[in-house]
């Protein structure tokens, strides 16, 4: 069979050697704030130039994977996400950590991400063309429900309040219309200022209101509470932690695989509607935001879960499902590849590479991450006034990075002081990134839905997904009242 | 400052901004065929909430009989942000090494939790050390440019 041909190619030293160098390497990009997976691979794109199709394409993935992975090490341990992907993974994690319990939550994080990415893996292997079928049907109308849906989601991050979790989520909805209107190509609310006219980078913002404006708190507080033994006793989960989370990992990764194959839907929205999935079905929701297992697994299969999702349309249509992805196109056409229907004609070796580098390389960041499980918590217990004036000058290098602009680290450090206030007014941050992420996609589709449909609403509701989403939606908000009188009526809980 | 206060002064700056960014969507371009939903429509409408809600919070701090106070800023906090602010401004011209080793080791005695004379060598050393590294690091290998500033004569 043509896959077992491929597998023994990936597993060729040469191969591997280079995926397990892209896999550390991508771990340690994810792992830091500022650096995102799609940076990772975007830096590392040109040095695949001199490989082959099969070995460029098997580092890329590695490094991916291990990026989206390993953004997880610092939500946990330092609170920080190391990518936006990770934010939700926060929510849970920090709760471990502060409880010395980060070892255990890495350990499961790993496995959940592992249980995630290799589902989405066996997903892209077994059923790639019927799958991108179905994302062809995604119009305007499917794509602004489907945001929608995940706006309803802010509901679910918000806390303690529900109200300053809604301000948050509209805060963040505000700013998200910073930039060019995507209808009229014309600029929106720059101020006059050049920097502005594209609008805030999501990258600097989440840094000031994640990372920098803890370190404002370090400073202010003092550290001495932060330093938190974490013991480790093994580095794999125990049987019970492995039985509340591979259920929830499980239905992650499905989650995440789906959202993954929807284009532009990444592995930030595929975290976050995880983790609200998993409270909503969970028997102990108001464990969530304490530090549960299941908090801990969904977003990190789910996020894990996008990974190999996001080939689908990129492999059989040439539509990236996230924005690696869309490097990925990049890396394929840099080594003469269209991708497309014709790749599953004229380059099944190559596709079926791929399809077990993706296995491969969830393997890779399974074991790397297990065994690095001891040094990460070393790293961490590094003296705290050492560590967060570190962390302080890796987040301006990480705002300054992206676009080698001075301007990016001034508006890091305007939001950090910002975000520095809303520790104290308990306005949660996690609201603010959803909607940043998800507030241009909503309002650029909802405005082409209704020119399709000349002004009228009801397109969203005559199309099946669009009305979907909307019931989805409905439900997400009505899901706390709808539970409680479920729990009544039948006399058990849900 | 009393949690209550800062709550009321945010809502009444959320009112403010929300106002800011409702009153400058006039100045939008638009283009023929978008008058019912155009570029205005989606921020107004954002704006028009945050009011709503900022008024909600604003009813709830007043009915809410919370005495809690919070200590917003001390001097540390101050050295710490006039740190970053000076880092901002002179990163450019002074460049990331020198900016970097100032601004860790500002910071590290900040947060010393020891005394300094025993921990001095650590936090200067970290100081110099770690600044070189990244730069190196994120220069050669990653080749992200950073600014070198007065110390450009070595290049």
């Amino acid at each position: 069979m043509v896959f077992i041909q491929s597998l023994l190619t990936i597993l060729h030293p040469s191969v591997l050697l280079v995926m397990i160098i892209g896999s550390i390497g991508g771990i340690v990009i994810g792992a830091m704030p500022g650096l995102t997976s799609v940076m990772g691979v975007t830096l590392l794109l040109p040095f695949t130039y001199g490989m082959d199709a099969t070995t460029g394409m098997a580092m890329l993935l590695s490094i991916s994977f291990g990026a989206i992975y390993g953004g997880s090490i610092t939500a946990i341990l330092i609170g920080t996400p190391g990518t936006p992907a990770s934010a939700a993974t926060m929510i849970e994690g920090r709760q471990f950590a502060a409880r010395g319990e980060g070892g255990r939550a890495l350990g499961i994080s790993t496995v959940s991400s592992w249980v995630g990415g290799t589902i989405s893996a066996i997903m892209l292997i077994l059923i790639a063309p019927q799958l991108a079928k179905l994302a062809l049907k995604f119009g305007a109308p499917e794509y602004c429900t489907l945001c929608l849906f995940g706006l309803t989601i802010i509901a679910s991050i918000s806390g303690k309040s529900l109200l300053k979790g809604a301000i948050a989520g509209f805060l963040g909805l505000l700013i998200s219309t910073i930039g060019i209107d995507p209808m009229t190509g014309f600029s929106r609310f720059a101020f006059g200022n050049i920097n502005l006219y594209s609008g805030l980078q999501t990258v600097p913002l989440m840094i000031g209101l994640f990372a920098i404006s803890q370190v404002f708190v370090n400073l202010k507080d003092g550290v001495e509470q932060n330093v938190i033994t974490q013991k480790v006793t093994s580095i794999l989960p125990s049987w019970s932690d492995l039985k509340q989370s591979l259920p929830v990992a499980i239905r992650s990764g499905f989650i995440g695989t789906f959202i993954g194959i929807i284009p532009a839907a990444g592995a930030d929205i595929a975290a976050f509607v995880s983790y609200d999935v998993a409270k909503k079905f969970s028997k102990h929701p108001e464990a969530f935001g304490t530090g549960c297992i299941e908090g801990l697994a969904a977003p990190e299969a789910g996020n894990n879960g996008d990974t190999s999702g996001a080939l689908v349309p990129m492999l059989t249509l040439g539509v990236p499902g996230d924005a690696t992805a869309a490097v990925l196109v990049g890396a394929l056409t840099l080594h003469g590849l269209q991708p497309g229907p014709t790749l599953f004609t004229k380059d099944i070796v190559v596709v079926n590479d791929i399809f077990a580098s993706a296995l491969i390389a969830n393997l890779l960041f399974l074991i790397f991450g297990l065994l690095g499980i001891r040094l990460f918590i070393k790293i961490i217990q590094i003296k705290p006034y050492i560590l967060t004036p570190i962390i302080f000058v890796l987040c301006i290098i990480g705002s300054f990075a992206l676009r080698n602009n001075i301007f990016d680290v001034g508006a890091m450090l305007i939001i950090s002081v910002i975000g520095y206030f809303f520790v104290y007014l308990e306005i949660p941050i996690a609201p603010i990134v959803l909607a940043l992420i998800l507030g241009p996609m909503f309002e650029s589709n909802m405005r082409r839905s209704l020119l399709l449909s000349q002004g009228s609403f009801t397109i969203f509701f005559t199309r099946p997904i669009s009305l979907f989403f909307i019931l989805l939606a409905v439900i997400s908000l009505l899901w706390p009242i709808l539970r409680k009188k479920l729990e009544k009526e039948t006399g058990a809980s849900l | 400052m009393k949690l209550k206060h800062l709550n009321l002064i945010f809502s009444g700056m959320l009112i403010v901004l929300a106002g800011i960014f409702f009153k400058y969507a006039d100045t939008f371009k638009m283009l023929p065929g978008q008058a019912d939903i155009g570029p205005k429509a989606f921020p107004r409408f954002v704006s028009v909430v945050i009011v709503i809600l900022a008024i909600l919070l604003i009813i709830t701090e007043l009915k809410k009989n919370d005495q809690t106070k919070v200590q917003l800023f001390n001097l540390k906090f101050l050295i710490g942000l006039v740190t970053a602010v000076l880092y901002f401004l002179l990163f450019k011209k002074v460049g990331f090494v020198l900016c970097s080793m100032v601004s860790i080791f500002v910071m590290e005695v900040l947060l010393l939790n020891e005394p300094f004379k025993k921990a001095w060598p650590l936090v200067t050393g970290v100081a110099v050390i770690v600044p070189i590294v990244i730069y190196l690091v994120f220069g050669m290998a990653l080749k992200v440019p950073l600014p070198a500033g007065l110390l450009s004569f070595l290049s």
